[in-house]
């Protein structure tokens, strides 16, 4: 369907996208149809093409002989002093969703476990608690568990959640 | 260029479209194999990509040791933050936005002057190369590194993003963490000003401007 150029702001757009990359076929006919008739969009036109050629004319210089072998090896070198540092490795394994769950576990077990050796299983359950009631490890549980549960139970829902799968903000550690 | 040859690529914007698609979905099959353990995964997005990443660097900072380095940090980046890519936005994107965002906070941190040993860097004569057209070429490309480094930063990405790697104003768009329009503005203004820094080597424009 031909589309019809409004004004020559709307011009200057397409012109931009004429001379700096490719434009659909209807658009290209618009802008010349305006171009016909308007000179002063024909002057900006022919400025803008002539910049984009000069751009574009300074080609690539062509890369040295193995400049990409010493890339590669640079770069493996890089990545092999990173897979060396264990405070990276734990957090890439972390990272990694497959892992978050099993971490997860591993660290709520830690602190339950941490917890019952603290207070040394000395305090008789509170059996009244409806939360104690709902759990198979009732003799475990002690006021402060019990009271510790909503804290567990939400750090529990953000490894659930995947704390590898968190979006990293829009920075130079990347995040999709 | 004929502005009234409207047909000269009927297919062009389709044929682009496409094989970006087959590109992202490669991609994505990549990533999904990395996310697996293959490491030869990851080689394959690097041997993809490097050339892209490396030259907008170069473009970005005119030294061919400082590309490197960031292209190399570029893909460290990638390597340690892949687990973790999604796909909601295409690996090319993502790339050229750590690079871009490597490279400016390079440029801000920089304090040599990187134009020393340029040329030698930038223009190494092949055995082909006529000794005349050499030289052109080689003040041109001088003459052009120099009117694009002469921009802002971000304009100057932009710029690079759009000439050199033809990246859709959308896409540079989501780069530059900017509207569509932002982006058009800012390359308009870009070419303004680079057509005047290039006003001698322009036919029929005065280095005043119009």
């Amino acid at each position: 369907m031909e589309r019809a150029v409004v004004d020559c702001r709307e011009v200057r757009d397409l012109l931009l996208e004429v001379v700096s990359g490719t434009t659909p076929p209807d658009l290209r006919r618009a802008l010349a149809q305006h171009l016909e008739r308007c000179e002063r969009c024909r002057h900006e036109a022919a400025a803008l093409e002539e910049t984009a050629a000069l751009l574009r004319s300074a080609a690539e210089p062509s890369l040295r002989d193995g400049h990409w072998d010493a890339f590669m090896a640079g770069l493996d070198r890089r990545l092999q002093a990173e897979r060396r540092r264990p405070l990276a490795r734990l957090v890439r394994w972390i990272r990694t969703p497959l892992h978050a769950w099993s971490t997860a576990a591993a660290t709520a077990a830690l602190v339950v476990a941490l917890m019952f050796a603290l207070v040394g299983g000395e305090a008789p359950a509170r059996v009244d608690s409806p939360v104690v009631q709902s759990v198979p490890i009732q003799g475990f549980m002690t006021d402060s568990i019990v009271d510790a549960l909503p804290a567990m139970n939400a750090s529990l829902s953000v490894w659930k959640a995947g704390f590898g799968a968190i979006d990293v903000p829009y920075d130079t550690a990347g995040g999709d | 260029m004929a502005w009234g040859r409207a047909e000269a690529k009927p297919l062009a914007g389709e044929k682009r479209h496409l094989k970006q698609m087959s590109s992202h979905a490669e991609d994505l099959a990549l990533v999904e194999a990395f996310k697996r353990g293959e490491e030869s995964a990851f080689t394959a997005l690097v041997i993809k990509y490097r050339e892209a990443v490396f030259r907008v660097a170069r473009r970005m900072l005119r030294s061919h040791e400082d590309a490197s380095d960031v292209a190399q940090e570029v893909f460290i980046r990638v390597h340690r933050a892949l687990p973790r890519f999604a796909g909601r936005s295409q690996l090319r994107t993502w790339l050229f936005r750590i690079t871009v965002n490597l490279c400016l906070d390079f440029s801000g941190r920089r304090s040599r002057d990187v134009l020393t040993g340029l040329k030698e860097l930038m223009w190494e004569p092949s055995p082909h190369d006529n000794p005349v057209e050499l030289s052109e070429r080689r003040e041109l490309g001088d003459v052009v590194a120099r009117a694009i480094d002469a921009l802002p930063p971000r304009q100057r990405a932009m710029v690079v993003l759009r000439v050199y790697q033809d990246l859709p104003y959308a896409d540079i768009g989501q780069i530059m963490g900017c509207a569509e329009g932002t982006v058009k503005a800012t390359i308009f203004a870009a070419f303004g000003k680079l057509r005047r820094s290039l006003a001698p080597y322009v036919t029929g424009v005065s280095p005043a401007g119009e």
